[in-house]
This record gives structure tokens, C-alpha cells and sequence, in this order.
């Protein structure tokens, strides 16, 4: 049986790893917290942007924008969405996984000699591709740290223009779509070319019945929102991904934290009774001694 | 039926109320909007917002260019940058306007510069908007 100190030893160390994973779920709830905050202020504008523009593309048949077209796939470019930082459970090795099938099993079946490149947003993903050798075109550490929409909006610009020069033919995103606190689910979104679904002619759509005047008029209109409607899917997504790795992060610490005190309880019972015992024998040694001098008397 | 405004940005709700009118910079020129407008959608361009609100005070925004939709008595403004003219810190502007304008004369020879042209007329423009009520 171990010996009291070394069960007291024990108990100490896991109290301490105890605070430290009950700290760091108050931090991620706290920043989780935030970044809830930011998809919800963000909801109005994007939910504008994206009805402005639907409503636009339908008035429009035969509308093209060249980050619509559709060219031969020789290179494919992946936008990896992960943490800095560990210590948030399956959250960043989902991704890894879906993205190894996802370029094993369906990029390289479906497009022959296809080359792939990716973009890592987050320390995580790098390290992870970067050991095995994937081709990385560009790596952002520590981007989370500033997710306004200025910030974003330099990353999204580059991928455009990969997109636009010719360097890449389709552009995907991995990411973790926020659920719940407690659920995330990796996604992997096409993001270029822009594809759209054609909405099923609405009778009751009064708007459709209205005349609309446009300034100057409905292309060009549909030419400066066609930017802005990749923009806001690109950014929903980093703020689903922040949020999702804080809400894994909290309940990682949070099984964290009662796992130490479930041990707690356990160490703390053979404690008792390792003390306990140690008890009994000296009450027996000194009843045995008491015993064995009375004989001699 | 009163004239409703909405302004969006991706960060916040700039402005939600009731409104007499709205001028707003379009890309065909400036106009204003008062109550039952025909339904336009219109792109903005780097200018100025006024508005009439229903006590006849008269508040200015500087805008980074978006969209203006109006339908039935309903206006939204859907834009990247949105500043109220009293918000705005025009004496640190003017110090980027500056530092911008050194830099242009740098790179105008090597480099292309119409970025920072851009940033420079928004800089003007913020400028302006925040004389309307500092100073």
C-alpha cells in the first residue's frame, strides 16, 4: 500500500491541475461568451447582404462574374481552420482527419494529378501539415487574437485573387461549424467558384411584383455585392470556428475538472484508511506491549 | 405610416428609428429619400448620410461606400463602415491623412498606389463629416 505522503503528494498535485482546468473553462466561457456575441451582431448585415443579393440574382438570368466560373481542376487550394492552442479535445484532430480523407479519398479520385495547397489559419493545423509535408502556400499564427472583420478581410482578399489569377481552380474551407456549446461539426464548404442555388420562383414574394428602380443599375449593382457576398461566407465561418474551439475548450476543461475530482474522491478515501491503519497498528502495538509486560508481572 | 431607417454594419446597428428624411450619397449623385420613396436599391459611394430624425435633428454619418435598399417606407443601409461625425477623431485622421500622402509620393513611381488613394479620399471624407458638429 502507498504511504501517506505519497498519497498526500498526489492529492496536492491534482487540486492544482484541478484549479488550473477550472481557470481555463472560465476563460473560454468568458471568450466564448464574446464570440457569440460577435455571430450575433454580425447576423443583421450578413443576412441583408445575402437576401440583397439573392434577390438580385434571381431578377438576373444569365449573370456571370468571373468568380462564378468553372475551369479544369489542376490545383485546389485548402483554407484549414484551426486553434493556436491545444487542450480543446477532439476539436482540431476532426479536422485533420476529414481533411486527410477528404484529399485521399475524394480530391485525388475525382481530379487525376490534381495538386493540393493549403492555407493554415491557426498553430495547430500547421504544425500537424506542415510534419507531413503538405504543401503550405501561407500560414497565420495568432489570428485569432483580432477577428474583426479588417483584419479578415486581408486573408479573403489573397484567396481571391489566387482564385482570379489563375493560381487555383476551386477554393474549399475546413472548419468547425458551431451547434452547441458542447457540439461542433467539421465542415467542408465549397467556397470557390461561387455556386448557387436558384430559388424556386416564390408567388408570395410581394418584392417580386414591385418595380424597383436601381442605381445605376441591377449588374452593376450585382457586381459590388457579389464581393461582398463571398466575404461574409468566408468570415461566418472564422467566427463559427472561434466560437466552436472555445466552446471545445470549455467542455474539455469541464470533464477535465470532474475527472480530478472523481480521482480526488478516490485518493482521498484510501487515504483515510491508509491513515486509519496506521492507526490500528500503533493502537495494537501498544496494546500488545501493555499485554506482554503484564505477563511478565 | 412613418419613414423607418435601419443602418447595418458588420459590427453593430448603427442607427434604428423613425426618420423625416434621408440623404444618402449614391452612386448616381446624392439623393434624398422622405416618405413614400418608389422602391430603389442603389450602391453607395465614400460620402456623407443626413438625416432628419422625428424631433428635426439633424444627424451626419461619413459611409465607406454599400448599398441602399428602400421598400415600402422601409430604408436600410447596408455598409462595411458607418461613423456618427461626433465619433470621429479627425485630429488623428488628419495625422494618417498625412503620413498617407508621404507615403503615396514614395511608392507612386514603383508601386500601384490606388489602395491608398482609396484610403486617402476616405480619409477626406471622415474628415468632412466630422467638421458638420467638431470645431
Amino acid at each position: 500500500m502507498a504511504t501517506l505522503r505519497e498519497i498526500r503528494r498526489r492529492i496536492n498535485a491534482i487540486k492544482s491541475t484541478q484549479k488550473i482546468t477550472k481557470a481555463m473553462k472560465m476563460v473560454s466561457a468568458a471568450r466564448l461568451r464574446r464570440a457569440q456575441d460577435a455571430i450575433l451582431k454580425f447576423r443583421p448585415y450578413a443576412s441583408e447582404i445575402d437576401n440583397l443579393f439573392l434577390e438580385l440574382f434571381d431578377k438576373i438570368p444569365n449573370y456571370a462574374h468571373p468568380l462564378f466560373f468553372k475551369r479544369q481542376v489542376k490545383k485546389i487550394l485548402l483554407l484549414v481552420l484551426t486553434s493556436d492552442r491545444g487542450l480543446c479535445g477532439s476539436f482540431n484532430s476532426n479536422i485533420f482527419r476529414a481533411i486527410e480523407d477528404f484529399i485521399n479519398k475524394k480530391l485525388k479520385t475525382k481530379y487525376e494529378n490534381v495538386k493540393v495547397s493549403l492555407i493554415c489559419v491557426g498553430k495547430k493545423g500547421f504544425d500537424y501539415f506542415n510534419k507531413r509535408n503538405y504543401r503550405i502556400d501561407q500560414k497565420y499564427l495568432n489570428f485569432y487574437a483580432d477577428l474583426s472583420i479588417d483584419n479578415v478581410r486581408n486573408l479573403i482578399e489573397i484567396i481571391k485573387e489566387k482564385f482570379l489569377t489563375g493560381e487555383v481552380d476551386k477554393v474549399y474551407a475546413v472548419y468547425n461549424e458551431f451547434i452547441s456549446v458542447i457540439s461542433q461539426k467539421v465542415k467542408i464548404e465549397e467556397l470557390l467558384p461561387i455556386k448557387i442555388v436558384r430559388k424556386v420562383k416564390d408567388k408570395k414574394n410581394v418584392r417580386a411584383i414591385y418595380e424597383f428602380i436601381y442605381e445605376p443599375d441591377k449588374e452593376k449593382i450585382l457586381n459590388s455585392l457579389v464581393p461582398k457576398f463571398f466575404e461574409v461566407k468566408t468570415y461566418r465561418m472564422f467566427l463559427e470556428s472561434y466560437a466552436s474551439e472555445q466552446g471545445a475548450r470549455m467542455t474539455a476543461m469541464d470533464n477535465a475538472t470532474e475527472n480530478a475530482k472523481e480521482l480526488l474522491r478516490i485518493l482521498s478515501l484510501s487515504y483515510n484508511r491508509a491513515r486509519q491503519a496506521a492507526i490500528t497498528k500503533e493502537l495494537l502495538e501498544i496494546v500488545a506491549g501493555a499485554s506482554a509486560l503484564k505477563e511478565i508481572k | 405610416m412613418s419613414l423607418h431607417l435601419r443602418i447595418i454594419t458588420p459590427k453593430r446597428i448603427v442607427f434604428s428609428g423613425n426618420v423625416k428624411s434621408v440623404t444618402v450619397p449614391g452612386e448616381k449623385g446624392r439623393f434624398q429619400i422622405l416618405r413614400n420613396h418608389a422602391p430603389i436599391v442603389s450602391n453607395l459611394v465614400i460620402g456623407e448620410i443626413k438625416i432628419v430624425d422625428e424631433k428635426d435633428n439633424t444627424i451626419y454619418y461619413s459611409v465607406n461606400g454599400g448599398f441602399v435598399y428602400v421598400f415600402k417606407n422601409d430604408i436600410k443601409v447596408i455598409s462595411d463602415e458607418v461613423f456618427e461625425s461626433s465619433e470621429i477623431d479627425w485630429k488623428k485622421e488628419e495625422l494618417e491623412l498625412t503620413r498617407l500622402k508621404e507615403e503615396i509620393k514614395q511608392k507612386i513611381l514603383k508601386d500601384d498606389v490606388s489602395a491608398l488613394e482609396m484610403l486617402v479620399a476616405q480619409k477626406h471624407n471622415l474628415i468632412k463629416v466630422a467638421r458638420r458638429t467638431q470645431i
